[in-house]
This record gives C-alpha cells, sequence and structure tokens, in this order.
C-alpha cells in the first residue's frame, strides 16, 4: 500500500509515523516544502523573547530518524498537483502513485486586506528559519506593532517587550483575547502586559501600512498612525485549501475542508488532518478550524491509523486553552460568558477567587475561576482560569469534564489533591462549582 | 521575574528565576539543554541556524517568507457565518465592555449584520437558534461517543 502525506507540521508528521507504525508493510511518503521537520514552532516567541537561549533546543529529531523508521521524508517538495482519478501526485516534478492520501496543508495568515500590505516589514512567525532570520534582524528594531491579540499575539507582546522593543498591539477587538476569554478575566493579563511596558490599542481598526521606498514605517489605525519598523502579523489562521480545492474536495462553513470521524475527506480514499480540517465543538456540533498543535497532532494519528488500514475516531473538541501573557497564565475550556452570549446560549455562572498553594505557602498565587453552567441541570458549558499558576491543569480538566457531561453538582463534590506546596484546601474549581450550584 | 528582583523576600528568593523564563513563582527544573553533540535533533537544529544566519538580512524568497494568503471568495456559508459572528462578537463585546472600562470593538461587521441580524437574532429562543446554527454552520457525519 502507498500513503502519501502532503505537510510536514504536526498532523503531517503524526499521519505519516502513525502511519508506518499500524502498517508497517505500507509504502510511507510525506513530502513537505519547508527545509525542517520535527521542531516546536510553539517555542519561537519564547526564543525571539530571549527567554529560551537558542532555537537548537527547539528541535525534537532530525531527518534521518524518520528514514531509520522507514518513511520517505521530502523536505523543501512542492506537491504542485494531485490527480484523484489516478491516484498520483506530483512532487517536485516526480509523480509518485497512492492509495491513500493525507491532506496535512495547514494554514497561513490572513491577510489584511488594506493598502501596504505588501511592504517589507510585515512579519511573520510560523516557519523556525524564518523566526532565527527575524531574530537577528530584532536587533535592528524600535518600534513594532503586534497585529490582533490572539494567543500567538499575546505572546509575540510579550516576546517583543521582553526584547526592550517598544510594542504597540493592536486589535479591534475590545480586549485581548477576547474571541476566548471574557472581560473581566483577560483584564489581569493586559495589566501584566501593561505593566512591562506594552501599549495597548484595543477597539481599533487597521486601515493599511504606511512605507517608504517599499519599508514598513507606520501602521494606519482607526486611532491614528503608529510608526513601526515592524508589524507582527498575528491574525486568523486561514486553512492552506489550494491543493484540496484542485482536487475537489469539499470545503465546510469555515473554509476549512469537511471531514468525518475519522477524518475521511470527502473523496475515497483521501484523509485530511490539522489546520486545514474543520471538527465539530462537543457541546453544540458547531465547526471549528484553527485550533491548536495537539489538536493537530491527534488528527493526524487519528488519519495516519485510518489511512494506513485502522479504524481510529476523533471525538468532537472542547479545545482546551492556556497560555501566559506578560507574567500572568489564563486558559480556560469551551465557551465564556462572552462567547456564549453572542451565540446566544442560556448560561449561570459559577465563580471563585481561590488560591494555588496552601495560604502560607512560599509561592502562593491566585486563581481566578468561572464556570458556565446550563439553567436547570447544570451541566457545565465551559470555563475560564486566570492566575499565576495551575492554569494548564484546570483548563484540561475542565475539558475532560466537559467530554463527559459533567455538572455543577459533579465538581461540586469532586475530590482534591490538598498538600501545601501544590495545592490549597479548597480547590478553587470545586468552590466556582459550589457557586454555581447556589445559581441554578 | 528574575530571582534578583529586589521586589522578592530573601527567605523565598530560591523559588524564582529558576530558568530564567517570565512565568514567575513555580520554582521548576532548569531547562532542557541542546540535544547531545551529534545526535539528530542537534544536527538538525545546528544545519537551520547555519544557513538561517547566512542568509538573514539578505534579499531573495526562501520558503515560508510570507506565509499570507488572502481567503478565496467565500461561498455564500462562510460569507453569511463570518459576517453574523463578527456582528454577534461586537454585541457581546459591548454589553460586557461596557461596565469595566473596556472600549468598544471597532464596527467591523457590515450594517445589515449589526443592525438587523444581531438585533434579531437576539429574540430568537435558544432552542430554534441552536437548529438554525447546526444547519448553517455544524458538520455533518460525526456522531456523539456513547
Amino acid at each position: 500500500m502507498n500513503i502519501c502525506v502532503i505537510g510536514g507540521g504536526a498532523a503531517g508528521i503524526s499521519a505519516a509515523s502513525m502511519a508506518k507504525r499500524t502498517n508497517p508493510d505500507a509504502t510511507v511518503v510525506c513530502c513537505t516544502e519547508y527545509e525542517d521537520v520535527a521542531y516546536s514552532p510553539c517555542g519561537i516567541p519564547y526564543v525571539l523573547g530571549r527567554e529560551i537561549p537558542d532555537f537548537e533546543r527547539l528541535f525534537l529529531a532530525g531527518p534521518e530518524n524518520y528514514a531509520d523508521a522507514g518513511i520517505d521524508l521530502r523536505t523543501e517538495t512542492i506537491v504542485s498537483a494531485v490527480d484523484p482519478s489516478a491516484r498520483t501526485m506530483t512532487a517536485n516534478g516526480d509523480v509518485l502513485p497512492w492509495d491513500r492520501l493525507v491532506v496535512c496543508t495547514g494554514w497561513n495568515y490572513t491577510l489584511p486586506d488594506v493598502p501596504g500590505n505588501d511592504l517589507e516589514g510585515l512579519t511573520f512567525v510560523k516557519n523556525i528559519r524564518r523566526g532565527m532570520e527575524l531574530n537577528e534582524t530584532l536587533n535592528d528594531v524600535r518600534r513594532a506593532v503586534v497585529l490582533e491579540a490572539g494567543p500567538l499575539g499575546v505572546e509575540m507582546a510579550t516576546a517583543l517587550v521582553h526584547r526592550g522593543i517598544e510594542t504597540h498591539v493592536v486589535d479591534e477587538n475590545a480586549w485581548l483575547l477576547a474571541q476566548v476569554a471574557d472581560a473581566d478575566m483577560a483584564e489581569p493579563v493586559q495589566e501584566s502586559l501593561a505593566e512591562l511596558g506594552c501599549i495597548l490599542h484595543f477597539g481599533t481598526g487597521l486601515q493599511g501600512f504606511e512605507g517608504s521606498g517599499g519599508k514598513l514605517a507606520a501602521v494606519a489605525t482607526s486611532d491614528g498612525p503608529i510608526e513601526a519598523d515592524i508589524c507582527v502579523i498575528c491574525t486568523h489562521k486561514e486553512p492552506e485549501t489550494t491543493l484540496a480545492r484542485s482536487m475537489g474536495l469539499e470545503v465546510g462553513s469555515t473554509g476549512a475542508l469537511v471531514v468525518d470521524e475519522r477524518m475521511r475527506a470527502s473523496m475515497d480514499g483521501v484523509y485530511a488532518a490539522g489546520d486545514v480540517v474543520e471538527v465539530p465543538q462537543n457541546l453544540t456540533g458547531v465547526a471549528v478550524q484553527g485550533l491548536t498543535g495537539s489538536h493537530a497532532m491527534q488528527q493526524g494519528r487519528v488519519a495516519g491509523a485510518n489511512a494506513a488500514g485502522g479504524n481510529r475516531r476523533y471525538d468532537p473538541v472542547n479545545i482546551p486553552w492556556g497560555m501566559v501573557g506578560g507574567q500572568v497564565q489564563i486558559g480556560g475550556a469551551s465557551f465564556g460568558e462572552s462567547l456564549a452570549t453572542s451565540l446566544g446560549i442560556p448560561y449561570v455562572v459559577g465563580a471563585a477567587n481561590g488560591i494555588s498553594r496552601a495560604r502560607y505557602f512560599p509561592g502562593v498565587q491566585q486563581v481566578r475561576v468561572k464556570l458556565l453552567g446550563e439553567p436547570g441541570s447544570g451541566r457545565l458549558i465551559g470555563g475560564q482560569f486566570v492566575g499565576g499558576e495551575g492554569i494548564k491543569e484546570r483548563a484540561d480538566f475542565l475539558a475532560f469534564a466537559l467530554k463527559r457531561g459533567a455538572t455543577f453538582e459533579d465538581l461540586a463534590w469532586m475530590e482534591n489533591v490538598y498538600s501545601p506546596p501544590i495545592g490549597a484546601l479548597y480547590e478553587p474549581l470545586s468552590v466556582a462549582a459550589q457557586n454555581g450550584m447556589a445559581q441554578l | 521575574m528574575s530571582e534578583d528582583d529586589p521586589r522578592i523576600p530573601e527567605r523565598v528568593r530560591e523559588y524564582f528565576g529558576h530558568d530564567k523564563v517570565a512565568h514567575h513563582g513555580s520554582g521548576g527544573m532548569p531547562a532542557a539543554p541542546p540535544a547531545p553533540p551529534g545526535s539528530t535533533a542537534r544536527k538538525a537544529g545546528e544545519t537551520a541556524l547555519a544557513s538561517a544566519l547566512s542568509t538573514a538580512g539578505k534579499p531573495g524568497r526562501r520558503p515560508g517568507d510570507f506565509p499570507a494568503t488572502l481567503p478565496p471568495k467565500p461561498a455564500i456559508p462562510r460569507r453569511m457565518r463570518a459576517g453574523g459572528e463578527r456582528a454577534l462578537m461586537e454585541a457581546s463585546q459591548r454589553r460586557f465592555g461596557a461596565g469595566s472600562g473596556h472600549p468598544a470593538p471597532h464596527a467591523a461587521s457590515g450594517w445589515f449584520w449589526r443592525s438587523v441580524f444581531a438585533p434579531v437574532y437576539s429574540r430568537v429562543p435558544w432552542g430554534v437558534k441552536r437548529r438554525m446554527v447546526a444547519t448553517t454552520s455544524g458538520v455533518k457525519r460525526w456522531r456523539r461517543r456513547p
């Protein structure tokens, strides 16, 4: 069996590895247009911010590891055409046969459709070698604008102020991480970024990029121009579907490829995974796209296994998320108040302020929890956390609780670890659930 | 926070700055060192860095140097979803931001979505909305795990 994988990111590499593991007799070819695989792109902002000393640490393996595993990994290889009827694809001029094809072509940033969007100085964080080049040029940058305060925008703003660069964040939303976080939960992150010296411009629209001699000089906004040497574009992840569309694969309401729970695309023998596909949100069934690297990896594993003859399923997602902005951690899963309100989903709130360790233990941090549940049943529909530590673990736990249909009552009576250095007697999550029960 | 920060009391200084990251407070192990010399990961990293340093600041196109694209002309379902979502988010942000000192969101949705769709949608019962959303933006061919 010939299995071809297009794409060498988290989904593509996982798909190729899992396909080979599932069917060791299969010939597995994985093509990527880039020079490198098996590194952590999510670590790039932290090297740029000089929190991690060098880029080499982000590499997990070399191409040789894949050859040893029996995978024909082809870097700097562009798949220019796929012929679904002949079941072949053209990669750097070679025509390769496939019995199963896995499309993991990933995403691109949405390019702002404004004047000046081709100026030198528009900067992107995605590919590690381009990140290394950016790292060199940042030494000469005095002023930077970060466009959009999503997760990457917040990480890049933190990184740039760490570098001592005057950093402005421009976002048309009313607060930071507004696509997922509530105003009150985002507030500590905004305060922390402002304390570090970041200048925040919310409710501000982008009007264009101004420059001279082909180089960026300022970012034009609805609040006036902001002088800048670079503008880091952190816009929405637009699924890269050019090749898939040319094959005739079905595209859904997000612009990403339609797949089923076995990651099968709309054509026999073709699978897809990662940022190029849309999957259902668990509670509403609404298609969502552009999730995290961990989602891409798991989807790739399912697609690779099934392409090789396995029978795995991918579950609808609750999208646990978390990050550090400034010096504060923030995270959550599924719906917050703002998102639930925008969709018109009825909810009640259970909130609590707690602590991460025993109150007398050094390093104790505040943890604020907000849970949302269905009126009446108290079934959880989402939640958010903000504080100094322990946010990621709570977001993961909440996502699992959502997957299992847990209620306020379940969490109110949950067991929890009490150990002074790592956990307080009263778990903030449980206290928030108790408060939520009182609202039912 | 650095362990040298003067705000940190001496008795707890050891809990800060172990790995020199901004994520203060929890101590932790030092960050992992680079992969051992001669390992494939180390070689991949060094090769990539040498290549990047040789091209940094020089003109010429390279893979992934402009990973941005104007979205393809969207089909009607995507246009409707994007317009509706943006207007509903703006309405929600105006409601929650007003009391807490946040600015109003920049009005990027069009007049129809902001002035007609969002107010009408807000009056529709959730049961009806749920079916509308599932029909227009829901996925097909998926089933819940029992």
